[in-house]
């Protein structure tokens, strides 16, 4: 099963995507954490160490992957059945968009490039799905300010999302907008209603 | 008329293409950037579709000033008489632009301004109004076939 939790800054999306994990998860209470972000700087490492923090209070037992890029090497490492949470689909997509940026590398300005990172972030959901693992991926909202009339980088990196966030949609179960905490629930199949409602 | 508004990249052209079996390469399709369409130009179309009405909102803002918002009510006018006409149908898809920070620029300011009115007047005079959410229809007005309605889908 897959389910797409995306929300604004600070909706309460991570919190929510981790009741839906606790849900998910079987009696054994594991479940696996995909840490996407190179923390880089002292803010990141702070926010990081809070959503750790939180996890540590969680009954669950979470074992963490750190995998900024290349999702699809991760599709070794999980059983069928497994519950597995991605936060967030930005940090990854901006790894592997902005790959080499220290070195001015700038890949992603060639449109081929660009089509080659959509394709390899979806083809890694797909490889980590065919492992038959409940699959929970978070990502933000990005959208809603004047795009942007030159094509920069913050350009391409809108519109990868806007549309991995589309194919994610399309191949979801569950796919739900976080306003505040509460999600909103865009697309639910009824078979699994029961085990995700909240209340 | 029929108006599909949503963030961008949210799948709101495709949705069109999909539900009115209509390709973009359509002559009844317009891609605008800073030509505002007359009429005329629909000649021999039953089907028009306006993609992108926020770029002729920012252009008549940088022609116009404040003046654009009247001159955005005419041209509105002018396609709904179209619309009116018998076997013709319009549809027009909007890119929310207004949920983000406040721009440094004033003419973006205008610009987010402008744009939000200017889809509200378009959602008065819609007989159908879509919102596509990463190509999920919510249906805000009219009746649509096969979709729930916002109402209906938050629970």
């Amino acid at each position: 099963m897959l389910i797409f939790v995306t929300g604004g800054v600070r909706s309460g999306k991570s919190t929510y995507a981790e009741q839906v994990v606790s849900r998910l998860a079987s009696d054994d209470r594991t479940a696996y954490y995909v840490a996407t972000s190179n923390h880089i700087d002292h803010e990141m490492r702070m926010r990081i160490q809070k959503h750790q923090n939180d996890r540590e209070r969680d009954p669950l037992n979470w074992i963490t992957f750190e995998q900024p890029r290349n999702l699809h090497e991760l599709a070794v490492s999980f059983q069928p059945g497994d519950v597995v949470l991605i936060d967030c689909l930005t940090n990854l997509l901006n790894n592997e968009l902005f790959d080499g940026w220290e070195m001015n590398a700038n890949w992603w300005i060639s449109p081929l490039f660009r089509k080659k990172m959509y394709e390899k972030i979806l083809k890694g959901i797909n490889e980590l799905m065919k492992t038959g693992i409940n699959l929970v991926i978070v990502s933000n909202e990005v959208f809603f300010d004047p795009i942007s009339v030159n094509e920069d980088g913050t350009y391409y990196f809108i519109e990868l999302l806007g549309k991995l966030h589309q194919a994610i949609v399309k191949k979801a179960d569950i796919a739900c907008l976080v306003e505040n905490g509460t999600p909103m629930f865009m697309k639910r199949s009824s078979r699994h209603a029961d085990r995700t409602a909240i209340r | 008329m029929h108006f599909v508004a949503g963030g961008a990249f949210h799948g709101k052209a495709k949705w069109v293409t999909e539900t009115y079996k209509f390709s973009r390469e359509n002559k009844g399709w317009f891609v605008l950037k800073d030509v505002i369409p007359d009429t005329d130009d629909f000649y021999g179309a039953k089907i028009v579709v306006l993609e992108g009405i926020e770029h002729i909102v920012r252009t008549l803002i940088l022609e116009k000033g404040e003046s654009a918002r009247e001159t955005l009510s005419q041209v509105l006018a002018s396609w709904m008489i179209w619309d009116e006409s018998k076997d013709h149908h319009l549809i027009l898809i909007g890119t929310d632009i207004g949920k983000g920070i406040v721009p440094m620029e004033q003419e973006n300011r205008m610009w987010r301004d402008l744009n939000g009115w200017f889809f509200q007047d378009i959602v008065r005079m819609a007989d159908r109004v879509d919102l596509i959410w990463y190509g999920i229809p919510q249906l805000l007005k009219g009746k649509g076939e096969g979709h729930e309605t916002v109402y209906e889908n938050r629970r």
